[in-house]
């Protein structure tokens, strides 16, 4: 009773206030898919040359067999711009109840929509100068994204509801900081859309290594 | 040309359409087989892609039916499959091809089955980004806009409207032999073999195109071996040749705003086949007798709506009648109720002058209201239903009403 009373009482403090370990690691970056093809188009018709979309990263995340996590300071807002006819950043994780936006930096229109069910929704065409209303993301999973005028422009939303997640670098590397001792998911979601996962044990004060591999 | 053997039975097309509707969750599926037919090489500088677009439509229409639907069938089945190939080698060529395996290009017109190549060019970029390409080889017309939104896929309801399906007492290979003749095919059933519409669906004719945009203007001008009317019989240039003078055709758009989207289109060629010279009046060719067209075409998108109008002006210059004239337009709204739900809703409306020296018009005035909603279930596959109320005033030789329901894949 006095354990589950003293979670209790941790779980709502920041994760900076425990004295926690580090975790780091390299893993090996999967391309992500090519884009779905549209039958009937040569190529997307823009004012402007379509540009590369950004070199691929993956998502780093940590899970508890629990799933008991320390609830969100403040309403959390993120941005995913249309910018180049690309999706900037083109993954992006954000913890559960995230408002994001997604302002139209092109030109032309572009038309943000998900059918991935239950984050399914649809910004409507914009244009440069607006910035249409948000959209909070209420539950956990993988949200793929696209525009409804511009075929090949995809983005991946990892929406988690744990708090202990980062993006790796273009040479794979990550590092999650301040993390509680304990046992852990360390989970992966690459741009290829395979989910790796490990076990890994975080200890107080300590840095912890894991490379994953496939 | 292939002919082959496809489904007929309502019965099995509405087994087909649910089946398909049944798998509609394989998206793994779909993205597998995407991956499986691309081919890329970077250091050759070549970029390949076979997709497919598979229709299965079933419509139910009051006979004799609306439109290009060719069948006396109260429900007719219309399955169809579309494989397009993709071709970008280096920064400025592509090739494109589209196949078709169905009952016809319009739905009935090939009941036992037929596979057709409908487009296939060559293009090229000339100029910088996109101010000038040529298009070289049997594709869609720049007149006005709703070619761009043809395909199954795009256009949010089932039917093309009513100024590129509805067939006009006018006809590429039968010739009248006096006003009289001419004046009473009016109070005919469409007769969908040989009579024309003012635009035949997308008008696949072979020609050479030039066409680019700069800044907020976008153009395309066209010489092509059909006119835009054209029965598709008469569109490909490799197996039937050039026979009459070209038709040419141009589009001018602006695009002042990225809601707005405006264009003026025009066209003028001989629409006469071959066949007809015979029985032409003496000293004259399929060549003297031609179609004159004039369209604006507007659109405007903001938010969930989507909104697009044309207006066409037609005029055919008929042997032994003379100059006989059409206006047709449509209003057409799309409104995203939610991410994958959507409504439709196009007017169509023609208006015909007299047959020279004759007080009765050469057709009859007619509406349509064309009601739709559609459902995207993946990005993969979507499913719209359809109803159609129309009719013509005075003798209306054709069916008031027509539903369709379609289930796409694209993969």
């Amino acid at each position: 009773m006095k354990r589950t009373l003293l979670i209790c009482i941790l779980l709502p403090l920041p994760p900076s206030l425990f004295a926690g370990g580090t975790l780091q690691g390299t893993l090996t970056i999967e391309a992500m898919k090519p884009a779905p093809a549209r039958p009937g188009y040569v190529a997307p018709a823009t004012k402007k040359p379509v540009q590369k979309p950004e070199a691929g990263r993956a998502i780093v995340y940590l899970e508890r067999d629990d799933e008991k996590y320390p609830p969100p300071r403040a309403a959390a807002e993120a941005v995913i711009r249309q910018e180049g006819y690309q999706f900037r950043p083109s993954m992006l994780a954000v913890r559960t109840g995230t408002r994001v936006v997604f302002p139209n930096m092109d030109d032309e229109f572009h038309n943000v929509f998900s059918l991935t069910r239950p984050n399914h929704f649809e910004v409507g065409q914009h244009r440069k100068e607006e910035v249409p209303r948000g959209q909070v993301f209420k539950k956990a999973g993988v949200v793929k994204i696209y525009c409804d005028i511009h075929a090949h422009m995809r983005c991946f939303l990892v929406v988690l509801d744990t708090p202990w997640f980062t993006t790796t670098d273009a040479a794979g590397k990550f590092v999650l900081k301040d993390i509680p001792p304990g046992e852990y998911w360390l989970r992966v979601f690459q741009p290829s859309e395979k989910i790796m996962q490990q076990r890994v044990t975080v200890t107080e004060g300590k840095t912890t290594t894991a490379n994953l591999s496939r | 040309m292939m002919r082959l053997k496809l489904p007929s039975t309502p019965a099995l097309g509405m087994a087909l359409v649910l089946s398909m509707a049944c798998s509609l969750t394989a998206q793994s599926f779909f993205e597998t087989v995407d991956g499986w037919t691309r081919f890329d090489s970077a250091e050759m500088g070549i970029h390949a892609d076979v997709s497919f677009m598979a229709d299965a439509t079933v419509f139910a229409a009051e006979q004799p039916a609306q439109g290009l639907l060719s069948t006396d069938d109260r429900v007719f089945f219309a399955p169809r499959l579309m494989t397009f190939l993709d071709v970008q080698l280096g920064q400025r060529i592509t090739l494109h091809g589209q196949m078709r395996v169905d009952r016809g290009f319009d739905p009935g017109a090939a009941r036992g089955g037929q596979v057709r190549l409908d487009e296939y060019y060559l293009q090229a970029r000339l100029w910088r980004q996109d101010e000038l390409n040529v298009r070289l080889g049997k594709f869609a017309t720049a007149f006005g806009a709703w070619s761009k939104r043809s395909l199954s896929w795009d256009n949010p309801l089932i039917t093309a409207p009513m100024a590129y399906e509805d067939m006009l007492p006018v006809s590429d290979v039968l010739v009248p032999g006096g006003l009289a003749g001419f004046a009473a095919r009016r109070d005919m059933p469409d007769n969908k073999a040989e009579w024309l519409p003012i635009l035949w669906g997308p008008s696949y004719a072979t020609g050479v195109s030039l066409f680019g945009r700069v800044d907020m203007l976008e153009y395309a001008f066209e010489m092509k071996n059909a006119s835009i009317s054209s029965n598709p019989r008469s569109w490909d240039g490799v197996q039937d040749g050039f026979h009459t003078n070209p038709t040419f055709t141009g589009r001018v758009g602006l695009r002042p705003a990225p809601e707005w989207s405006l264009g003026t289109s025009f066209s003028h060629g001989p629409y006469l086949r071959d066949s007809a010279a015979a029985f032409l009046p003496a000293g004259t060719s399929v060549n003297d007798f031609t179609q004159t067209t004039w369209g604006l075409d507007a659109g405007y998108a903001h938010g969930k709506w989507q909104i697009w109008g044309e207006l066409i002006a037609a005029r055919f210059d008929v042997p032994r009648a003379g100059d006989v004239d059409v206006l047709s337009g449509f209003l057409e709204a799309k409104y995203k109720l939610t991410p994958g739900l959507w409504a439709a809703f196009r007017w169509n409306q023609a208006v015909f002058s007299d047959v020279p020296g004759l007080t009765t018009e050469w057709d009859r005035d007619a509406w349509r209201a064309d009601l739709a909603v559609g459902y995207r279930v993946t990005e993969h596959v979507q499913v719209k239903l359809q109803y159609s109320v129309g009719d013509k005033r005075g003798n209306d030789a054709e069916g008031d009403h027509l539903g369709a329901m379609q289930v796409i894949m694209r993969f």
